[in-house]
């Protein structure tokens, strides 16, 4: 990782007897997009607030560019920030919202002038400047607040759940353009979403926010296939979960057992005997006829759904009385055209493609 | 509009009301203009007289200036009031609200009485600040200009806060932090965007007591010199000492047209109604 630009140190955020943050520690990279994501009411706005001072913190450190923080009132972080509704002074045009940071900042009227052009021309808004906020679409707003959140160059962007409000398709689009923006201006990026799927397409790294803390901070591809706790490996994408008891342990790998005994990639921090689950993706999984498949986990069940998504179908195996499981099997694959609502299958998948997490 | 009105199949619910304000309002104003002309004689004299006399044009100055004043001590007064009713936690702000409802559900008259009480030479308010030692002799709070202010500031209130608070309660909170991570101080903020997001509410209330004000009665009648005459007491004196209808409605129309006028190019300047930008 890059020098650090900003770091948390056992942050935390108390309302009343309300825990809202706890002993939150992590840093920033130069350059860096990392996504805070979780669950509503998980802590991760609340850490956002924090960083830019809209919200005291009732214990540990901050520092921006290694300086504390926590002395300096919001208006001298120098940090920009687009808000989840965007926040754009509506008595303001698009010229004088962008304008704003810079006036505040005492620049001379020309340098502005240009400023602000160059910024407008940049998220694709040259001719807009003289409109007012209520006259623009919901995602040429959301480029206007990006356009005066970054116009003064702050050293960190912080951005609230910024595509929240608009439609599936558009949201795809700004995705790729707030990624653009990020590429080519170098900007630091500390992103809040509760949006599984935008934290792993935009991230450079991503910190899953539970209940007030951190569950786990890596790589998207690091959360997606080594999730630390069975919370991750609900949150982000889909996970089967079955419940057994750690009979073994050794090389990096894990027995369990419940209905049947399974193996599957382990921590060291699991001993004998105690509760764990098994996680293991749906497109892990192999569907073969009844006591069928060569991998090193199988489980028997019988079909109770087939759903049909176009690239792929999802069939719902019902294994015992109390676990489905969902395996994701590519249209190209043959030899499944028998399988139908009923039918006896046997679910298989490799020990590597599966991870034995603590059952908390 | 009438065409419309007509397509409505709801418009004959307004039927009453409208009845009501023909009756009792648009009727005799319309006879109020006629006699303006009429009385004693057809012809200006009655407005020649309004405006060709300086106790005329005194009392004239004096309503708009009273008005003006009671409208500036209550947005004074007002804003911080409406502010903090907005920022309370919710039971505070019930009580706020109460306490600012409490006099809308007093006589004016009452009031006006209690302020008297308070405001008299061996009163309340002169008994305290001689106590302290701030003053040595009673101050003059009563039959002056002091005094009108005091009374009118305190019974418009409402007026004021009551438009401010709709207004301020709508205001998003983000745009404050918005100005903040910007780099605007608090001053700075509030300036260029809390206090220009209150205009419509600062204009709507303004609008509210500037025009109650200038109609205003009892207030100045009893808390009043003879230098704080308003309009409003002149039509009664001119009307039930003399008889004088004719001057009176004259003055009455004069009144009329001029809060016409204001309220015409206030909607103008500010935009405030449908056609607002925000």
């Amino acid at each position: 990782m890059a020098e650090p630009i900003l770091t948390l140190e056992a942050v935390r955020k108390v309302f009343g007897k309300f825990v809202a943050v706890d002993d939150v520690t992590l840093s920033i990279g130069r350059g860096e997009f990392l996504t805070f994501l979780g669950p509503s009411g998980s802590g991760k706005t609340t850490t956002l607030m924090m960083v830019a001072g809209f919200q005291s913190v009732s214990g540990g450190a901050m520092t921006l560019d290694g300086k504390p923080l926590d002395p300096l009132p919001a208006y001298k972080r120098d940090i920009g920030m687009v808000f989840q509704h965007y926040a754009l002074f509506p008595h303001m045009t698009v010229a004088g919202n962008v304008a704003f940071p810079l006036e505040m900042r005492k620049l001379d009227k020309a340098q502005i002038a240009k400023k602000v052009r160059d910024v407008l021309a940049l998220v694709g808004l040259p001719d807009h400047g003289e409109r007012y906020p209520k006259q623009l679409s919901g995602g040429q707003q959301q480029r206007v607040a990006l356009a005066r959140a970054m116009v003064f160059e702050p050293r960190l962007l912080l951005m609230d759940e910024p595509l929240g409000a608009l439609d599936k398709k558009l949201r795809e689009h700004m995705q790729i353009e707030i990624m653009r923006l990020h590429r080519d201006m170098g900007i630091t990026v500390l992103y809040v979403t509760h949006d599984q799927e935008e934290a792993l397409v935009m991230s450079d790294r991503i910190a899953v926010f539970n209940e007030g803390r951190i569950e786990q901070i890596g790589a998207p591809s690091d959360l997606y296939d080594n999730p630390a706790t069975r919370f991750v490996a609900d949150f982000i994408g889909e996970s089967n979960f079955i419940e057994g008891r750690v009979t073994g342990h050794n090389n990096g790998f894990a027995e369990l057992e419940g209905a049947q005994t399974l193996r599957g990639r382990a921590e060291g921090n699991l001993s004998i005997g105690s509760a764990a689950v098994m996680a293991v993706r749906p497109e892990r999984l192999h569907v073969n006829r009844a006591n069928d498949g060569a991998d090193a986990n199988r489980v028997e069940g019988t079909v109770t759904d087939i759903v049909y998504l176009g690239q792929s179908r999802k069939f719902i195996v019902r294994v015992n009385d109390q676990t489905e499981m969902t395996a994701l099997v590519q249209a190209n694959v043959v030899g499944l055209e028998s399988v139908t609502v009923g039918s006896s299958v046997s679910l298989s998948w490799r020990a590597e493609d599966s991870k034995v997490l603590g059952n908390t | 509009m009438f065409a419309k009105l007509a397509r409505d199949r709801f418009a004959w619910l307004v039927l009453p009301a409208g009845i009501l304000i023909l009756a009792v309002f648009a009727y005799p104003v319309f006879w109020l203009l006629v006699r303006s002309f009429s009385d004693p004689s057809w012809g200006l004299q009655n407005y020649e007289t309004v405006f060709a006399k300086v106790i005329y044009l005194k009392v004239l100055w004096n309503t708009v200036a009273i008005a003006g004043a009671t409208t500036i001590g209550a947005l004074l007064l007002g804003f911080p009031m409406a502010y903090s009713m907005v920022h309370a936690p919710p039971l505070m702000r019930k009580l706020l609200v109460f306490v600012v409802l409490i006099p809308f559900w007093t006589s004016i008259l009452v009031r006006t009485f209690a302020w008297m009480v308070l405001l008299q030479p061996n009163g309340l308010l002169n008994d305290m600040l001689i106590g302290i030692g701030f003053i040595e002799t009673p101050a003059k709070f009563m039959f002056n200009r002091t005094g009108v202010l005091i009374g009118m500031i305190q019974i418009m209130l409402p007026f004021m806060v009551f438009p401010l608070f709709s207004v301020m309660t709508r205001i998003d909170h983000a745009y404050v932090q918005a100005a903040a991570n910007l780099g605007a101080t608090p001053v700075k903020g509030f300036l260029r965007v809390y206090l220009p997001l209150c205009l419509p509410g600062i204009v709507t209330g303004s609008m509210l007591v500037f025009i109650i004000s200038l109609g205003y009665f009892i207030t100045p009648a009893l808390l009043g010199g003879r230098k704080d005459v308003m309009i409003a007491q002149l039509i009664q004196q001119q009307i039930s000492d003399f008889g004088n209808w004719g001057l009176s409605s004259a003055l009455a129309v004069v009144l009329l047209i001029g809060t016409g006028l204001i309220f015409a190019v206030v909607h103008k300047v500010f935009k405030v109604g449908p056609d607002a930008r925000f």
